[in-house]
């Protein structure tokens, strides 16, 4: 209760202080608008906010699926085959030190002019991906040599060993890297449609955009908060599932 | 029971772990191999389970035997309840013995304790879910690497004595790798001393097991068992 409680009192004391702030030393709204401004300016747009929003949630769930159903598969490549590994592993890495504001307009240009969702997607899932790869590397090769050597004795099948000893060994790891890609993801998805600028862009980072361009700071203010609270949503939603599924777990 | 005949091993770009190394264990019987680190104990164990290869030598089976391992760590599944750990051996063998199991952990005193976790247990009676795990696989040779070795001494006595108890009540054969003398002097029928992959020496505590378990520990049968091999360990095989 107080880990919830904290913050939230933390928050609404930051709204009370900001609001206060502003109208007593009377701030122009294009420089930082009041707290009431921002909610204002979103519940006068309210659908066009929660279609943007939606657009937004479903590029960051349609990457993040693909990072995670990519990011297993590889990892499991990997750990059956040193040879895969170190062929791929290193081209795996360059996707993650290269800067994705600089690989997203060659994507968009690829694959985004007739469709930018597609091209979002693909430069959202460029981001998500390694540390998903990474973590359930980690955690496939963190098996206890123990029971490896118990289901080697027992005369487990593959799929018995991934079943049974594997993917229960790498959950935690793969849980851990969901907290972090579902976020960059959500990074991804924002960049490309900033890149994209405008186009066939719906989502909330060309709301932002289009508000900058007007200067109506409080829209601007409004789709910041939105885009925070699906980054919180993912994060303590896998927080969530992470503590379900592991509450067994010392 | 088995035989194991001129075994040879070494791990890959090691030096030799065992040279020609033989030993027979014959059923009912609790053998120890005993020696300081890196004589090749866990690798014998590991050889006898077919988890690793010998470059030669041959280990002669009586008849077919059912095979069960008990590690120095409970290595028990952290995400499985006692019953899923202890049901895991006929799990993968695609068929599970509930009474197996369920007599399993009657005997190693964790019944009712089935639908636990193992993070919910104390250091004891996670080890006590590892040997009743390998219990479940009504096994005819159990091989032990030491297994009590992590726990506190009041904790190692008790579990020297449930292993004592199980022997009592079932039939099967055990391979037990230890570092301490005294346990392997109280609970084998032969101690094997090795030293730098070949055995030394063979002592037969000989133990009354119709005494109490304090009356055995000051018998003059363990402590000449404990004086003989210390003289073995120590280097004098004479």
């Amino acid at each position: 209760m107080k880990r919830i409680l904290l913050p939230v009192m933390a928050f609404a004391t930051l709204m009370v202080f900001w609001q206060v702030y502003v109208t007593f030393y009377d701030v122009p709204k294009f420089i930082l608008p009041a707290p009431s401004a921002i909610w204002s300016a979103l519940i006068a747009d309210l659908p066009l906010w929660t279609s943007s929003a939606v657009s937004t949630l479903s590029v960051t769930i349609q990457a993040l699926a693909a990072a995670t159903f990519s990011g297993v598969l590889f990892a499991l490549g990997f750990s059956l085959s040193r040879t895969f590994e170190a062929t791929l592993y290193p081209f795996a890495v360059v996707l993650q030190v290269t800067p994705v504001i600089a690989i997203a307009p060659l994507v968009l240009i690829w694959v985004g002019i007739d469709n930018v969702e597609r091209a979002q997607v693909i430069i959202a899932w460029l981001v998500a991906f390694f540390p998903i790869l990474a973590n359930m590397s980690a955690g496939l090769k963190s098996v206890d040599a123990n029971l490896l050597e118990l289901f080697t004795l027992y005369r487990a099948t593959p799929l018995q060993r991934f079943r049974l000893l594997l993917w229960p060994t790498a959950l935690p790891y793969l849980l851990a890297s969901l907290k972090i890609s579902g976020g960059l993801a959500l990074i991804g998805g924002v960049v490309a449609e900033f890149v994209a600028g405008s186009g066939t862009a719906t989502g909330l980072a060309w709301r932002i955009i289009e508000a900058g361009n007007r200067l109506q700071i409080e829209k601007m203010f409004a789709g910041l908060l939105l885009l925070s609270g699906i980054g919180l949503l993912i994060f303590y939603g896998f927080a969530l599932l992470e503590r379900l599924l592991l509450r067994h777990r010392a | 029971m088995f035989s194991v005949r001129n075994l040879s091993f070494a791990y890959d770009g090691g030096s030799q772990i065992l040279d020609r190394f033989s030993i027979d264990v014959n059923s009912n019987e609790i053998v120890s191999l005993l020696g300081p680190s890196g004589c090749g104990k866990s690798t014998v164990l590991r050889l006898v389970a077919g988890l690793l290869q010998a470059e030669e030598g041959e280990i002669v089976w009586s008849e077919p035997q059912e095979l069960a391992f008990v590690f120095q760590d409970h290595a028990l599944m952290p995400w499985a309840s006692v019953e899923k750990n202890a049901s895991l051996p006929g799990r993968l063998k695609g068929q599970i013995d509930e009474k197996a199991v369920f007599e399993a952990l009657e005997a190693v005193g964790l019944g009712g304790l089935e639908n636990r976790y193992p993070s919910e247990l104390s250091g004891g009676q996670r080890m006590r879910a590892s040997v009743a795990r390998a219990l479940a696989a009504s096994p005819t040779l159990l091989l032990m690497d030491e297994p009590f070795a992590a726990l506190d001494e009041i904790l190692r006595f008790q579990m020297n004595e449930l292993l004592l108890t199980l022997k009592a009540q079932r039939e099967f054969s055990a391979l037990f790798v230890t570092h301490s003398l005294f346990e392997a002097a109280y609970l084998s029928d032969r101690v094997l001393v090795m030293q730098d992959g070949l055995i030394c020496g063979t002592v037969e505590p000989g133990l009354d097991r119709t005494l109490g378990a304090e009356q055995q520990r000051t018998s003059p049968a363990y402590l000449t068992a404990i004086q003989s091999i210390s003289r073995l360990m120590a280097g004098d095989s004479a």
